[in-house]
């Protein structure tokens, strides 16, 4: 299995393939392990592989220098866990509507929610660059390869720089408020060989 | 295992993946607390005195969209009424009504973030045929 497993491995990075990330969120995709299809591609044949999911986590390190205020736009800390063994490089992500809003927190560990401040109040803070339509795709200034399972700069810390928005009919029982931003609806990635991005990273997208 | 194994929900392309993210929530966001109160508030007569208005001033917040002033007639701890809104430079000038007048303001960032009101101003004094600084 293991030969089998460093086979399959090898093809991936031969073929560079790209992978579409997408975010677990109906009941049939409740498996922690998918097997995907992977196209040979001029050879015509297929070959399978496992590959794991990938965590996208809300963290509070390090801190955000960019915070949210009305009509303004502030920092996104997240980590990524790729339990893969193989370096993932993430491209692109996929964003719910504008209108799908952050629940806020009274700290940092989001566990206690911040009354007068919940995604259905609305607290009017969503993804910056999200449309009316779920699934609108924002390329990053800088792809983000996240490590190898076991390997560096697995998880990868990153700041998202002025990802976050809010609008400016924010109540202001969201000042000085920890929000969860609402997960995206998919990542686009390429699979394979890659030099890992140094763990704290920041990166963007602007558009 | 050759063929294709479309388990894959998605595959976008001929040779694609498409893999899950585990997660239920994808970054944290911290917002910055409600504004201070506009500094250094003061209240001048403007010039010539036969104007007979009086111009306030304050030193910008950041972020604030617009400001409101307040003004009372009785005295610097009396009872303030809101006589401007929707300000959106860091002065303002009053009408000719003849009385005694303090000023305040307040900072507001979007449409509901409102700052405290501010210290108050020295008063100022319209009379008839012109503006003085008491």
């Amino acid at each position: 299995m293991k030969s089998r497993f460093v086979k399959i491995s090898t093809r991936i990075k031969v073929l560079s393939a790209v992978a579409g990330i997408v975010l677990a969120g109906a009941g049939a995709y409740a498996a922690t392990n998918w097997v995907v299809g992977v196209s040979a591609g001029s050879s015509g044949q297929s070959q399978s592989a496992t590959i794991s999911n990938l965590s996208i986590t809300a963290v509070s390190s390090p801190s955000p220098t960019n915070l949210l205020y009305p009509g303004g736009t502030g920092d996104v800390v997240v980590t990524i866990s790729n339990p893969n063994p193989y370096p993932v490089t993430i491209t692109a992500v996929q964003l719910p509507t504008n209108t799908t809003y952050a629940t806020g927190y009274t700290t940092s560990a989001l566990t206690t929610t911040q009354t007068g401040c919940l995604a259905a109040t609305p607290s009017a803070v969503a993804w910056n660059f999200a449309t009316g339509t779920s699934g609108s795709s924002h390329t990053l200034t800088t792809p983000l390869t996240v490590g190898a399972s076991g390997q560096a700069n697995n998880p990868l810390a990153v700041t998202l720089t002025n990802d976050a928005s809010m609008g400016s009919t924010s109540p202001s029982a969201c000042a000085n408020t920890f929000f969860s931003l609402p997960a995206l609806t998919g990542v686009t990635a390429t699979g394979g060989a890659a030099t890992s991005t140094t763990t704290p990273a920041t990166d963007a997208w602007t558009s | 295992m050759l063929g294709s194994l479309a388990i894959a929900p998605a595959v976008d392309a001929a040779s694609n993946w498409v893999v899950h993210v585990a997660s239920t929530n994808s970054g944290e966001a911290k917002a910055t607390v409600l504004p201070a109160a506009p500094a250094s508030p003061a209240a001048a007569c403007t010039s010539p005195a036969s104007n007979k208005t009086i111009k306030v001033t304050w030193t910008a917040v950041t972020h604030a969209t617009t400001y409101t002033v307040y003004q009372s007639t009785t005295s610097a701890t009396g009872t303030y009424t809101s006589v401007a809104t929707g300000v959106t430079t860091t002065s303002w000038t009053s009408g000719t009504t003849a009385g005694n007048y303090w000023f305040k303001v307040a900072a507001l960032i979007g449409t509901t973030w409102t700052s405290p009101e501010s210290a108050a101003t020295t008063e100022n004094t319209i009379s008839a045929s012109s503006c003085a600084a008491n």
